[in-house]
Formats: structure tokens, sequence, C-alpha cells
């Protein structure tokens, strides 16, 4: 069955309209890719799944039951974690403070301070600084960190490789089969398509807020992706 | 000599600036909210010890037991049945409702209560003092009273450093959306933060009555002085709500013995040299992001 499952999405900032119709659906246990342009309504999507964005009309369902009208924050005591762009963690709080933030509702699971500190060992060493004076990876794993603090069900990942040089998101990629491990199921959101062709199960391509391919990479030929990524 | 004793009335002054200002400086710190009600909250809480004094039989000190716990409910509902739908992030809509919410306090004291002058009686503490040299001493209450200050300081400051609540309030504080991220119900921690800051300034409204009469339109001068407190201390920082009050006070004190005219103009003086020198306040918060 289906654990999230986005029917015919609308959303709107004021007049614009930022998604049209956008169905995407992400089985228990896979890792799938959202690609697609700047302003293609990726982010907006994964905002519209965690509660921050309201969705105009169409349908969300996480689980099996309707979830449109549920708080963010219940959304998160149900296992859907965000993992914002732009990172948002607490700049006035430590690195573990931020950590155990994350852990707020107590879900229960398999991560803790001593995991996440595990499997990001950068972390470990800054764990008593302040957050805000953190690299960009740096304070990138500890986004991740905190998220995977809450125990989720759902990780939703928005664009975690932005603004970050390529051995940082080699090494924030390369903990992602541990993530996966247990069973995690994941949305990801990514500007760079290599990387998230290389780390999904399936991918969506959105162009200007609709879905214009979905498949699984090794089904893709390179000028589709290319021809659905740009709309030529 | 006077100087000297100025300076031990002015500090000990402070403590109640303080006390009227810290839940001023939590609800802008944590929900960016400026509370225009607040001296007049403040104010409903010495009436409301006025109520439990004569309907108890016990003093205004003992009244905190009842007023304070019911000014911290009375914070929780208000901030989540009325101000937190003005938290759209427009500066405007907090100001207006806080301002309407100041009239409707005052116009509800005025014709509960009347425009009569009340006073709290502590009893003996009021009067008593610690004779320090021959020609100093400072009053039990002023001093009680900032002691009070310092301890609430202190547990506050606790609580936002060492539990999960005030890691939550600190994290709302930061940044409302990705609170909400990580699970935090941000209109709840409004509400608990709220709760909070009329829990001290009701302390700080009953210790004002024990010291001076007050009236039903008394809110908003204290009001401009928890503002002050805030301000040269600067936004975000308990400890610099105290040192701002004590500044403020050690201000008053000594213009007022240059002349009794002076006392209230200088504090207003020195807020606006410390405004214009340090517009950030003595100790901002570093770090936090800005609304």
């Amino acid at each position: 069955m289906n654990l999230l499952e986005v029917a015919n999405a609308n959303a709107f900032y004021g007049d614009f309209q930022a998604l049209f119709d956008v169905s995407v659906a992400v089985d228990e246990g896979e890792t799938v890719a959202i690609i697609g342009a700047n302003g293609a309504g990726k982010s907006t999507l994964l905002r519209v799944i965690a509660g921050l964005h309201p969705l105009r009309a169409g349908t969300l369902a996480y689980d099996g039951l309707p979830i449109q009208d549920v708080a963010t924050h219940r959304r998160v005591l149900g296992g859907i974690c965000l993992v914002p762009e732009g990172r948002r963690i607490f700049p006035s709080l430590s690195v573990d403070e931020n950590l155990q933030v994350g852990a707020y509702l107590g879900r229960r699971g398999p991560w803790n301070l001593a995991s996440v500190k595990a499997l990001f060992p950068m972390l470990a060493k800054v764990a008593r600084r302040s957050a805000a004076v953190l690299s960009g990876g740096e304070q990138q794993a500890l986004a991740i960190g905190r998220a995977l603090m809450a125990n989720p069900r759902l990780l939703l990942l928005d664009e975690v490789s932005l603004g970050l040089a390529p051995i940082v998101v080699g090494q924030l990629y390369a903990a992602m089969p541990q993530i996966r491990a247990a069973g995690m199921t994941i949305l990801l959101v990514e500007q760079n398509t290599n990387q998230a062709l290389a780390a999904a199960d399936r991918v969506y391509c959105l162009l200007e807020g609709r879905v214009t391919l979905n498949g699984r990479p090794a089904d893709l030929a390179r000028s589709e992706i290319t021809a659905a990524y740009f709309g030529i | 000599m006077v100087w000297v004793n100025a300076v031990v009335q002015g500090i000990l002054v402070g403590g109640l600036y303080a006390l009227l200002a810290t839940g001023l400086s939590l609800s802008f710190g944590v929900m960016r909210l400026v509370n225009l009600a607040h001296g007049d909250l403040g104010m409903l809480a010495a009436y409301l010890s006025l109520v439990v004094v004569s309907v108890a039989g016990i003093g205004p000190l003992e009244s905190l037991v009842v007023v304070v716990p019911l000014m911290m409910v009375i914070g929780y509902l208000l901030q989540r049945s009325l101000l937190n739908f003005t938290l759209r992030g427009e500066v405007l809509p907090p100001l207006l409702v806080t301002f309407g919410l100041a009239i409707i306090i005052q116009s509800g004291l005025l014709t509960v209560f009347s425009a009569d002058s009340q006073g709290l009686n502590a009893g003996p503490i009021e009067i008593a003092s610690l004779p320090i040299t021959d020609q100093i001493a400072v009053g039990w209450l002023p001093l009680l009273t900032l002691a009070v200050a310092v301890t609430i300081l202190v547990a506050l400051q606790l609580l936002l450093s060492r539990t999960g609540l005030g890691r939550a309030l600190r994290a709302t504080s930061d940044d409302g959306e990705a609170a909400r991220i990580v699970g935090i119900n941000n209109r709840h921690i409004y509400g608990v933060a709220m709760a909070i800051a009329l829990g001290t300034v009701a302390i700080g409204g009953v210790f004002l009555g024990i010291r001076t009469t007050f009236g039903p339109a008394d809110g908003p001068a204290r009001l401009i002085f928890a503002f002050e407190s805030v301000i040269i201390g600067g936004l975000g920082s308990l400890w610099g709500t105290l040192l701002g009050g004590i500044i403020l006070g050690v201000s008053q004190s000594i213009g007022g013995q240059i002349s009794p005219s002076y006392q209230v103009l200088a504090g207003h003086l020195v807020f606006l040299a410390i405004l214009l020198l340090r517009p950030t306040g003595l100790f901002a918060r570093p770090g936090a992001r800005q609304a």
C-alpha cells in the first residue's frame, strides 16, 4: 500500500498557481526523488505534504488516512518529518539542543543523540557549539539529524545538496543507505539530477507545477529526462 | 552619602521594573508580540489581589498563591483564543488588538472598582527597614522585591536553558515555522509563553500595589518603564532586562535627588541616551533570527 498518496494537488501563492493537479505516490520503504528546475514547485509540494502550505484542491493521504486538514505538528507525530530548504536550524540553540528539540514529540525508534552523531561524526565534534557558527555542510547534517531524531516514517528532504561543495554532498548522500536500512521511506527533492537518479528507486520530474515524467531511473532515457526537465 | 543612598534605592526599585518588564521581554522574544496591554494586565493582577485579600482575609503577598496561577491561566487562554490570531506576520494587528485590550481592561477596572486610588496593605513589612549605615537604610519590601525579581529571572533562565519546554520556547523564538517542522505546536508554546509573562507581571503588579497606590488607568505609565527596561537591556535578554530595570531605577532615583521634578525625566533621558548610543540595548541576544 502507498504510504503517501498525493492526488491532483493544486497549490497557490496568492493568485500564482504553483502546483497543477500533481499526483505523487510513495510506497513504504521506497526512496522517491522529485527533480525539476528552479521554481518547478518541488519545494511547494514538500511544504504541502508537511502541512506548511495549504492545498487549494486535491487530496493528501498518509497511511490510508486523509491528512490535508491535520496540523503540521500532528503530522510530525504521525511520522512525517521535513528537512526544509535552507536547513532552518535554530541558531540560538547548540548543536546538541537542535538535535534534542528534534525529539520533542518523543517518537520511538532507532534514532537518538548517539546514533545520529554516529551517522554524522562531524556533528559529534561540534556538539556543544552554537548551531549558528556551523559550516553549510554541518548545518545540513544537523538539519537531517534533527529530523531523524523524531524517528520519522516518511522523511522529506528538500534540496540537501543546495549550495554545498560536491565532496560535502557526497558525505551527506553516503549516509542515505544507513537511513534507509531501518525501512525509512524517503521523498527527496533535488535540482542535482545525477544525485537524485543515483539515490532514488523512482523519480518524478516537475515542470512549471506539473508532473512531466515519472518512472524508475534505469527505465528512463537521458533524453526523456532532459525533455521533461526543461520542457523542450 | 545621599547619592549612595539614591543609587541603592534606585537598584532596589529596579527589581520592581524588572518584574514588570520580564513578561514583556518574553512575549516579544518568543512570539514577536508587543503587548501594549502588559501594564494594564499588571494592574488587573493588583486588583485581583485586592479582591482575594478582602474575600479570603489574607495579606497581598499571600494572595500571590491565587493571583499568579489565575493570571497564568488568563494568559494562556488570552493567547490561544485571541492573540494567536493576530500573529500572521504583520506588525500592526498585535499592536491594535493589545491596544484595544488595554482600553477594555482599564474600562473594566474603572467600572468594577471605580476611579478611587487603591492600595494593598502588606502590614509592618512595608515600613520595616534594614539599617546599613547610620545614613542608609534599605526597606525590607524593596529588598524582597529585588530578591523575588532575581529569583524569578534565575528560575526562568534555568527553565529556558535546561528543560525541553525551554528548548521549545527558544526554538519557536528563533524560527516559528521550523519549530512546527520538528513537531512543536507553536500556538500552545505561545500560550505557555504568555502564561509565564502574565505570571511574572502579576507578581510585579502586586508588589507595585503594595509599594504605592494605584488606579484603573495606571497601566500605561507602568508599561513605559517596562518598555524602557527591556530596550535598555536589549531585546530577548532576561539579565539585560534586570540590568535595564536597575539602570532606569538608579537614573530616576538620582534625578529625583537632584530635583523631585527630574525623577521621571532623568529615566527617560538615560533611556534615550542608551537608545542613541546602543540601539540594540546593552545585552541584545546574538544569533536570533530577526522578525
